[in-house]
């Protein structure tokens, strides 16, 4: 009985033991250097995978071993392995995000590791979504996020509407004008069965604010050292717009609330709306993935307002200040991130390159897929005012998606929806006001 | 003091010595596992631990500015409602199904297994199928509604404001009927059956003999699971994170949904640890108060 106990005891301590001395290991130089990457859609993951093959096999003193994160989780993920020091030594995501994180020191200054190739073949708006004013850079962009609209050119075609070209692009009047068109019952039943537009609303803020750029509002405003958040005339007006399509015009689906981009690609191609509006470019990837073979679509044009500016974002490659090894963290995003290299990803994911030497290529320019319109726009894109603004990324998922989702659910007016944000947004920032937190 | 603990030493036989020793590997891992994270939670909850920044002490700084936040108490509100609702249907529901299962029907045990099923499903894989039970286009739920024409147009259950509540909460009891029905069938069946053929011999019908036998009787069963139930529906995250993830607009937000987010989304870990605190305190007074009034009750009977 006795002797029982002890075992059991000397196996927990053996097991403790055993965690504790397998761990240390880590700090060897043989172990593989650990690149979590959130890539999701299959041609991505089998892209980023044979890159890593290709560098392990060029490279068999310095290994790369491949981890599957997923955008869900990445975040909890991410701050437990900065808090506890066992990081990844690449990870991949999202530059609005790796600001903040930078903020709080997480992430190593690339900025002496970064080769003069790659400095001057990255966009300066891919630049300018990572780059502290002090020169730290905190990731490498390689993938642009742009909002583009899709739209049914069949059904187009049956209602006789002619869709916009780089030329000749539309205004929100022409596209809030042509979904009136499309909006009808097709098979006479009384219902609605076709709209003119589908927007994936559920968090809607970063629709809203790329989009408001381009109206000539920003939410955010600098005052002095500090951010204030402000919805004046030009960002009401893109409230506006939608709620009008929504309410008075009823040409959006209203499948729109509550749903994402991603979730209202199906109904794009089953017919139910002709257009989609604010998805990212990735949006072509599923349609050339799920729609019916013989499905016709395009891609528009960035929508005019006051301009055809729209806000940017951008996909990064970052290294955690833990990392020990951050030297050959970077060789491996310079060889993960070529120009060679960043037009596989970008094809794969069918996003916008973050490199000049791609954009020039033909893949880009190609009519099929729609990448000539997607590509084109880039000279509009430019960086939001809430760059930077310490507290944006909680601003977004506390006050402006759930107040959006209230708006757009009919359930308040617009003045009342601004009212709510400014307040809110005061609440929110002025917790980072307190620490002097500064980009 | 010395020869006090000396006496007590001895005072431990060698069986009481071989018990302790059994105890310890569970001693141990509760210790490691359970005990040191409650306490460090407790004491994060008086610092302004902040992801990225060092831990400093800062006494009642988060409860002063606890007791203002408007976020949380919104939360909090929505808990409330949340837990006495789901908590009232469980408990009830569970009790008809305790009633049926213990009345002499075929079959028992397979029903018993069948009701123990969603029990025994994880909370996140329950979202999952309630998820897509709710899905507006291919969820079972607006096809059915559909197809008994009780709805034109389908209905994005999770993302509408008016039919949101209505939809986690159905979720939620789901799930945990069988708890609260396997504590009180466990519960009615000590009731020896002669009370019941006493009753009936003097007249009392079904309902006469559920007032006054089954209730009384079950009573310390029905208080202890109430508090278990209210507890464990009060700290519900799982379900809720999959199915809403606290919206739309944050009418789903529980109050341990919105410690998450302080604690894990915006990186304030020492006030989401004192939110932690407070929710404690608030549950254990509350339990502690109906607790009072039920032992109250039994002794002035």
């Amino acid at each position: 009985m006795k002797r029982n106990i002890y075992i059991v005891l000397i196996l927990l301590v053996g097991t403790i033991l055993f965690f504790l001395l397998t761990r240390k290991n880590n700090n060897h130089q043989n172990i593989p250097l650990r690149f979590v990457s959130l890539a999701w859609q299959e041609g991505t993951i089998a892209t980023n995978k044979s890159i890593v093959n290709e560098w392990n096999a060029a490279h068999p003193d310095i290994q790369v071993e491949y981890i599957q994160g997923t955008w869900n989780s990445a975040h909890d993920y991410l701050i437990t392995a900065f808090e506890t020091g066992d990081v990844p030594d690449i990870f991949h995501y999202e530059s609005s995000v790796i600001i903040d994180y930078a903020m709080r020191g997480y992430l190593t200054d690339l900025s002496p590791y970064i080769s003069s190739e790659m400095k001057n073949d990255i966009l300066d708006v891919a630049w300018a979504t990572v780059t502290r004013p002090n020169g730290e850079v905190d990731g490498i962009p390689f993938l642009i996020e742009s909002l583009v609209v899709l739209y049914n050119k069949s059904l187009f075609k049956k209602e006789g509407i002619i869709p916009p070209t780089i030329e000749y692009p539309w205004t929100w009047d022409d596209l809030q004008s042509a979904a009136r068109k499309m909006t009808k019952d097709t098979n006479g039943d009384g219902v609605i069965d076709q709209y003119g537009a589908g927007l994936g609303l559920r968090n809607s803020a970063n629709i809203i604010m790329n989009t408001s750029i381009s109206f000539g509002g920003s939410f955010f405003k600098k005052e002095g050292n500090h951010f204030v958040v402000k919805v004046n005339d030009e960002e009401k007006k893109l409230l506006q717009t939608i709620v009008d399509m929504l309410y008075k015009d009823k040409s959006v689906s209203p499948a729109s609330i509550g749903e994402t981009g991603a979730g209202m690609i199906p109904g794009l191609f089953s017919g139910r709306y002709a257009m989609l509006v604010g998805i990212g470019s990735w949006g072509r990837q599923q349609l050339v993935e799920n729609a019916p073979k013989e499905f016709q679509w395009g891609v528009m044009p960035p929508i005019k307002a006051k301009t055809q500016t729209y806000g940017a974002s951008t996909q990064t490659l970052s290294i955690p200040k833990k990392s020990k090894r951050a030297k050959e963290a970077m060789m491996f995003i310079d060889f993960m991130l070529s120009s060679k290299n960043t037009a596989r990803l970008a094809l794969n994911d069918w996003m916008i390159p973050a490199r000049i030497s791609c954009l020039s290529m033909p893949e880009f320019k190609d009519k099929i897929g729609g990448w000539d319109i997607t590509c084109s726009a880039v000279s509009t894109l430019s960086i939001g005012s809430w760059l930077g603004a310490p507290g944006y990324v909680e601003w977004k998922s506390r006050v402006a998606n759930p107040v959006l989702q209230e708006l757009f659910a009919g359930r308040m007016s617009i003045d009342d929806a601004a009212r709510r944000i400014e307040h809110e947004s005061n609440i929110v920032l002025s917790r980072y006001k307190k620490r002097g937190e500064v980009w | 003091m010395k020869t006090i603990t000396n006496k007590k030493n001895i005072l431990y036989s060698k069986k009481e010595l071989g018990q302790i020793q059994l105890l310890l590997p569970v001693i141990l891992v509760v210790t490691v596992f359970s005990l040191a994270p409650l306490l460090r939670g407790i004491y994060l909850g008086f610092t302004d631990y902040r992801l990225g920044d060092p831990i400093s002490f800062n006494g009642i700084e988060n409860y002063k500015q606890l007791f203002s936040d408007e976020y949380f108490w919104n939360s909090f509100k929505i808990g409330m409602v949340w837990t006495f609702v789901v908590t009232a249907i469980q408990v009830s529901l569970g009790l008809g199904l305790a009633l049926l299962l213990n009345s002499k029907v075929r079959f028992t045990s397979f029903y018993t297994i069948l009701i123990l099923i969603p029990w025994a499903t994880p909370p996140i894989i329950r979202g999952i199928l309630w998820r897509q039970m709710y899905e507006p286009n291919t969820g079972a739920v607006n096809i059915l509604l559909t197809n008994l024409g009780l709805i034109s147009a389908p209905i994005n259950w999770l993302s509408s404001f008016e039919f949101v509540i209505p939809a986690v909460i159905v979720a939620g009891v789901w799930g945990e009927i069988s708890k609260a029905a396997i504590f009180l069938l466990a519960g009615l069946q000590t009731i020896p059956n002669d009370l019941y053929e006493a009753s009936k011999i003097d007249g009392a019908g079904l309902w006469d003999q559920f007032r006054h036998i089954t209730i009384p009787v079950l009573k310390p069963v029905l208080a202890a699971i109430i508090s278990l139930t209210f507890m464990w529906n009060f700290n519900t995250f799982g379900i809720i994170w999959v199915l809403t993830q606290g919206g739309p607009g944050g009418l789903t937000r529980l109050p341990m949904l919105a410690a998450y987010e302080e604690g894990f989304k915006y990186g304030y870990i020492g006030y989401a640890a004192a939110i932690g605190n407070v929710m404690v305190i608030i549950l254990s007074l509350m339990l502690f108060m109906y607790i009072r009034v039920q032992l109250r009750e039994r002794t002035e009977s």
